[in-house]
C-alpha cells in the first residue's frame, strides 16, 4: 500500500536581499494512515516551513524549489494551486498556532463553518449547519447552538483553538497539520487539546503532523519522531526510541537541556553557542560549531543515514545505542 | 525564621476597577444601575521570601502572578496590605531610603525587546541606571558596563550594538545585565525564560543559578512552566485566581501535591515519555477573575468539590512541615 504522505528531498528557499535562505533543504519522510508524527526543531529549524510547503501556503520570497510531495499518490508541487485547492480544507487540514489569526474576527463562527462545509460539497445551507454544530460537539463545545452564533473574540484562547480544530475537522481529513498549536495555551488547557485531539486521531483514523519545539509535549502523542536542524531532519525514528536513546548529538541535547526535577537546582547541559542564521550557515556538519563531538570529518556534509529499518541519522559520530539517557 | 526573611508580603491585594465614561455617568445619575467592574487579580496574600533562595511562583494566564511580582519590584501599588523589605514597609519610605530600597528589588521581564529602549546603544542601557543613581562615576562606567556584560556570558565589544542587533537569548542575558547593573539583592523574574528556545532557556537558565551564587541574590521566578520552576526553585508557592492554593519545598511540593489544584497541574507537566500517553485533562476553563465563583475558587473543576468548598474560602494553613495549603479535604481528613 502507498503511504498517505511521502515527501521527498523537499527544497523550500527564501530569495531575501540578504542571500538565499535554505529553510527546507532536502527533507523527505513518508507518513503512514492514521499515524501521528512529530517534527521538532527550535526556532528557524524549517519545521514550519515544512508544514505550510504541504499546503502550498508558502509566500514570496519564499517558493518550492525543488522535490516531491506525494499525497495519496498526487504530486503537490507539480499539481500547484488546481491540485491543491481540491485538498485544503477537505483531505489536508491545518491548525495554526494563533487561533485569532485563522478566524475572521468580524464574521460569526457559524457563518464560517458554513463557508468551509460549502466550499468543497454541494449542500444545504441547514445541512451545513448541521455539520458544523456536530463538530462543535466534538471537540467539546457546549452548548453549540448559543456558541455557533458568536464571534471569536467571545471566546477564550483555549476555546478559539477548539473550533479552529472543529473547523479542521469539518471534512472528516486524512491528514492533520498542527503548527504549534498550543503553545499560545494554559498546561491545564493544553492537556485537554492533547487527549482530545489523540482521541479524534484515534477514532477517525486521521493522520496527524505535530510541529512543535517541545521534546516533551509531543512525545507522549507520536508514533514517530523526526527531528529538524537548520533545514534538515537529523533524526528520525520511533518516539520510544529517540527518547530513550537519541543517537544524534543535537537530539540528546535538546533532552538534556529540559530541566527534568532530578538534577534539581544543578546546572542544565546546554548546548554551547545558538541556532546558525541561515544566510550564514556553517560548511559540512551544520551542527558542528556547537557538537562537542566534532572534529575534521565533520567538515564534509554527513546525510541521513538508515541505522535499522526503522531509524536514520545525519551524523558521522553518533551516540552509542546503548547509551541510554532515560531509564523508562 | 524572621531574622533571614528578607520580603514580607502581608495581606497584599490589588484591585482593578474601570473608570465609567462620561454616557455611563449619566446614565447612573439617571438612576440606571451601572456599576464599575472590579477584577481581583490578587486577593489578600501572605508570604515571606527568605533570603538567598529562589521563590517560584506558578499558576496559569490571569491567576495575578505577574500582578504580585510587579508589586513586589514596586512598579504597581497594592490596593491594600503591605510590602516589608527587610522589615520596612516600602510604600511608607521617603527620599533617599525610599530609592535605596526600590534600587535593591530589580524586575526582569519576560520579552526583552519591549522592555529595552531599542534607540538605546547595549552599554548606555545598562550604564544609565547606574550613572542616574551615582553607583558608578562617569569615568569608570566604560569598565564597570563591560564588567557586568561578561559576567552575563556576553562578549563585552557587543556593548555598542543596538538591542535588535542581538539573538533572543542575548537579548535576555541584557535585560538580565539592565538588571544587575544597581547592584540589586533581590530579583524578580517574570516569565524570563518563556520566548526562548530550549537550548537558549537552559543556558539563560544556568546563568540564573550562576548569579545567584556570584551576588549572593534571592529571586522570586514567576512563570507558568512547572518543569521551569521545579528546576531553578527552591520553595513554591501555586497560585489560582489570585489567591495563593499551596506552599511548599519545592521538590516535596511536585512529589506529594496537597491541592487538587497542585495536584493536576503536576499531572499535567509534559514529561519525556517512551510510550504513548494519554492525557487526563482537568475539566474547563479558568473562571474569569472578574466574576470569580464563591467559596474555593477552584471548585467548579475540582473532582473532589463538596458542599462546604462551594460556600466558605478555604484558609491557607500548614499541613505539614513547611507546607501550606487551602483546601477544604484536610479538615474532613483529619
Amino acid at each position: 500500500m502507498n503511504p498517505l504522505l511521502q515527501v521527498t528531498d523537499l527544497q523550500t528557499h527564501f530569495f531575501t536581499r540578504d542571500g538565499v535562505a535554505k529553510a527546507v533543504d532536502g527533507v523527505s519522510f513518508t507518513l503512514e494512515k492514521g499515524q501521528v508524527l512529530g517534527l521538532v526543531g527550535e526556532s528557524g529549524s524549517g519545521k514550519s516551513v515544512t508544514g505550510f510547503s504541504i499546503l502550498g501556503l508558502v509566500d514570496p520570497p519564499g517558493r518550492i524549489t525543488g522535490g516531491q510531495i506525494l499525497f495519496d499518490g498526487t504530486d503537490l508541487v507539480a499539481g500547484g494551486e488546481p491540485a491543491l485547492r481540491h485538498l485544503r480544507g477537505k483531505r489536508i487540514a491545518m491548525i495554526f498556532q494563533d487561533p485569532m489569526m485563522t478566524l475572521n474576527p468580524v464574521l460569526r463562527i457559524d457563518t464560517q463553518m458554513v463557508e468551509t462545509v460549502r466550499a468543497h460539497e454541494d449542500v444545504s445551507h441547514a445541512e451545513a449547519l448541521r455539520r458544523a454544530r456536530e463538530a462543535l460537539v466534538q471537540v467539546g463545545i457546549s452548548p453549540p447552538d448559543e456558541r455557533l452564533k458568536s464571534y471569536p473574540h467571545q471566546f477564550s484562547g483555549g476555546m478559539r483553538q477548539r473550533v479552529a480544530i472543529a473547523i479542521a475537522l469539518l471534512h472528516k481529513p486524512d491528514l492533520i497539520i498542527a503548527d504549534e498549536p498550543t503553545t499560545a495555551l494554559d498546561v491545564t488547557i493544553q492537556a485537554q487539546i492533547l487527549s482530545e485531539l489523540q482521541t479524534l486521531c484515534a477514532t477517525s483514523g486521521t493522520a496527524l503532523i505535530w510541529i512543535t519545539h517541545d521534546l516533551a509535549v509531543v512525545s507522549g502523542l507520536a508514533d514517530r519522531l523526526a527531528v529538524m536542524y537548520a533545514g534538515r531532519i537529523i533524526e528520525e525514528g520511533p518516539t520510544a526510541e529517540v527518547i530513550a536513546r537519541p543517537r544524534h548529538p543535537y537530539t540528546r541535547g535538546l533532552i538534556d537541556s529540559v530541566p527534568r526535577g532530578k538534577r534539581h537546582g544543578a546546572m542544565l547541559t546546554q548546548i554551547k553557542g545558538m541556532t546558525p542564521s541561515l544566510l550564514k550557515l556553517p560548511k559540512g556538519c551544520k551542527f558542528m560549531p556547537r557538537c562537542p563531538r566534532a572534529d575534521r570529518v565533520c567538515e564534509a556534509e554527513p546525510s541521513l543515514v538508515p541505522l535499522t529499518s526503522e531509524r536514520s541519522v545525519r551524523c558521522f559520530h553518533p551516540h552509542d545505542d546503548a547509551e541510554e539517557v532515560l531509564q523508562p | 525564621m524572621t531574622e533571614d526573611c528578607i520580603l514580607k508580603i502581608d495581606g497584599v491585594t490589588k484591585r482593578f476597577s474601570n473608570d465609567l465614561d462620561i454616557a455611563e455617568r449619566t446614565a447612573r445619575k439617571l438612576g440606571a444601575k451601572i456599576e464599575p467592574v472590579t477584577v481581583h487579580a490578587v486577593d489578600g496574600i501572605t508570604l515571606d521570601v527568605r533570603k538567598g533562595e529562589v521563590l517560584g511562583l506558578v499558576g496559569e494566564s490571569g491567576c495575578g502572578k505577574s500582578t504580585l511580582g510587579r508589586m513586589v519590584a514596586g512598579l504597581t501599588p497594592p490596593t491594600d496590605g503591605r510590602i516589608l523589605y527587610k522589615g520596612q514597609n516600602v510604600a511608607e519610605l521617603k527620599g533617599t531610603a525610599a530609592r535605596d530600597a526600590a534600587l535593591r528589588i530589580q524586575m526582569i521581564f519576560q520579552d526583552p525587546m519591549s522592555s529595552l529602549n531599542p534607540r538605546l546603544q547595549v552599554r548606555d542601557i545598562i550604564g544609565e541606571a547606574p550613572r542616574v543613581h551615582g553607583i558608578v562615576g562617569r569615568r569608570e562606567m566604560a569598565g564597570y558596563v563591560e564588567d557586568i556584560l561578561a559576567q552575563v556570558g556576553l562578549d563585552p565589544s557587543t556593548g555598542k550594538r543596538y538591542p535588535h542587533q542581538f539573538s533572543g537569548g542575548q537579548r535576555a542575558r541584557v535585560g538580565i545585565a539592565r538588571a544587575l547593573a544597581v547592584k540589586p539583592d533581590f530579583l524578580v523574574c517574570d516569565e524570563s525564560v518563556a520566548a526562548l528556545d530550549v537550548s537558549i532557556q537552559a543556558q539563560v537558565l544556568n546563568l540564573f543559578v550562576k548569579l545567584r551564587q556570584d551576588f549572593d541574590l534571592t529571586y522570586m521566578f514567576v512563570s507558568h512552566d512547572l518543569g521551569v520552576v521545579e528546576h531553578i526553585s527552591d520553595r513554591i508557592a501555586v497560585m489560582y485566581l489570585g489567591r495563593l492554593v499551596e506552599l511548599g519545598d519545592a521538590e516535596d511540593l511536585i512529589a506529594r501535591p496537597n491541592h487538587p489544584y497542585t495536584q493536576a497541574l503536576v499531572s499535567q507537566i509534559p514529561t519525556f515519555e517512551t510510550g504513548k500517553k494519554t492525557y487526563q485533562a482537568i475539566k474547563g476553563e479558568i473562571p474569569s477573575p472578574m466574576n470569580p465563583p464563591p467559596g474555593c475558587h477552584f471548585h467548579p473543576r475540582c473532582p473532589f468539590a463538596h458542599d462546604r468548598c462551594r460556600s466558605e474560602v478555604p484558609v491557607l494553613k500548614q499541613v505539614a512541615a513547611g507546607r501550606m495549603s487551602a483546601c477544604h479535604l484536610n479538615d474532613s481528613a483529619a
